[in-house]
């Protein structure tokens, strides 16, 4: 794309050719930030929903003057040829056209009256437009839930309730268990349709490393460093990539004993069973093959409701694994430190932590249980009392006889 | 003995239509455009400032869309 933006610059400032870019990501900020760094400098827009309804990506369409598609392909590293070409095709001359309507947001009262007397695609491009011009997730979930308690929700509805799921995780304003239900969504999509390679993907960032094709984000430091040294500020992201979405692939890895001691072996730190920090657990895929792998996420979240803050003069949290007989953790015991001192003493931030679950070679179909810890210390209140606690977590996964479509 | 190698070529003609229509089927689940037919009209908003963008507003002119990922 760089190469592109470089050869197509005469061609569109002479006017001869347009560039649009359609970007297929759930999170528009990573999308600007990339956009910065590459220099791009035709219009981009944002398709979190998958709209366009590709399956693979990059695709290059080169379209007339008519709005007829003359060529679909991979965008080649030069396109010099292939554009002159287009460009020299006069077959179809062009024509006078009247100018299009400026185009608008939809009219969201029109499609919620529309989606009351309609069905379920009527709900499901109310959907739509929640996520893409109201950025509300918590009423995009609701209309694509009822979209799919009318109809039998296809591969693409799938899709789209696992991206409104995540984007209410994301906002922290939705219920515990959203992005277990995107995971769930997203790998119901890729089931009915195991050629959508974005819908893979999308499972993969998340998952374990012996199942990633590459590092996902492992740009955006980069990004960073070559857009500050420009004398730009980088687009600021709403959410860090983290843990499986930074990863490199590992193959055939497997951890053997590790000698790491339990921290809490006997169960004496008093529990906290939900009260203080909300922990949500999910695995990516949520199921395994034997031999396989999952990616296990915990989010931790002080609860509002009870004024619970981090302690950031202590120590920062622990997790520890506690997988069933024959399974390996990696890591099995995690740390995650407190925030730079500038942060405050206290603060309220979501924290996260990841591990992986290594399911045995020699193992019944079924389901079981991953179980994990968290140690944290955390405060009732800004100025109240400051606690020790440790909370259990349970990650329900389902063990297949065969490699599972969404694992590979 | 020929009615046998009929039946044979018909049930390869069947399995290689049914192949080549279960093919694409992926082609299309991977990539809906096919050259030669119109551009539907797509709207969604531009990454920059959310202002609604519609391909109908590139008629008359030679369009390069680029469909991308940034992961």
């Amino acid at each position: 794309m760089p190469v592109w933006h470089e050869k197509t610059r005469d061609l569109r400032a002479s006017g001869k050719l347009a560039v649009l870019g359609i970007v297929e990501e759930q999170h528009a900020d990573r999308a600007r930030l990339f956009v910065q760094w590459k220099g791009i400098d035709w219009p981009v827009l944002g398709d979190p929903v998958g709209l366009t309804g590709v399956g693979v990506v990059p695709i290059l369409l080169l379209v007339d003057e008519q709005g007829v598609i003359r060529h679909v392909g991979s965008p080649a590293q030069d396109p010099g040829p292939l554009l002159a070409a287009f460009l020299a095709d006069t077959s179809e001359p062009e024509r006078e056209k009247a100018q299009p309507a400026m185009p608008r947001r939809p009219d969201l009262a029109l499609l919620e009256r529309r989606a009351r007397e309609g069905g379920a695609p009527a709900w499901r491009e109310l959907g739509d437009a929640l996520v893409l011009w109201e950025r509300d997730p918590g009423c995009a979930v609701t209309a694509y839930e009822t979209a799919a308690r009318l109809a039998a929700p296809d591969a693409a509805l799938e899709f789209r309730l696992g991206v409104a799921y995540r984007m209410r995780h994301d906002s922290l304003a939705g219920p515990p268990g959203d992005f277990a239900r995107a995971v769930a969504a997203w790998e119901d999509a890729l089931g009915a349709s195991p050629n959508n390679y974005i819908w893979r993907r999308r499972i993969q960032q998340y998952g374990p490393v012996s199942a990633k094709p590459y590092p996902f984000y492992d740009w955006v430091e980069q990004a960073r460093r070559e857009i500050a040294a420009r004398g730009e500020t980088p687009i600021a992201l709403a959410v860090e990539p983290r843990g499986a979405e930074l990863a490199a692939p590992m193959r055939g890895a497997r951890l053997g004993a590790t000698e790491e001691p339990e921290p809490d072996p006997e169960g004496r730190i008093a529990r906290d069973p939900g009260q203080l920090v909300l922990a949500e657990a999910t695995a990516v895929p949520g199921a395994v093959a034997p031999g396989g792998s999952t990616r296990i996420h915990l989010d931790l979240r002080p609860k509002g409701a009870s004024d619970a803050h981090w302690n950031n003069e202590a120590g920062g949290v622990v997790l520890w694994a506690a997988l069933p007989a024959g399974w390996a953790a990696d890591p099995r015991r995690a740390e995650l430190g407190n925030p730079a001192p500038r942060v405050g003493t206290v603060s309220d931030e979501p924290r996260h932590l990841e591990f992986e679950a290594h399911c045995p070679e020699k193992v019944s179909a079924g389901e079981v249980e991953i179980r994990a810890y968290v140690l944290y210390y955390v405060c009732e209140g800004r100025q109240g009392r400051c606690l020790y606690r440790r909370q259990d977590v349970t990650v329900p996964l389902r063990v297949t006889g065969a490699l599972d479509v969404t694992s590979r | 003995m020929q009615r046998r190698l009929l039946h044979r070529a018909l049930v390869l003609l069947l399995v290689s239509a049914a192949l080549a229509s279960a093919s694409h089927a992926d082609d299309a689940a991977e990539n809906p455009f096919v050259a030669g037919a119109r551009l539907p009209e797509i709207v969604l908003p531009s990454i920059e400032d959310g202002r609604p963008v519609s391909t109908a507003e590139f008629l008359g002119r030679k369009l390069a869309l680029q469909i991308f990922a940034s992961w």
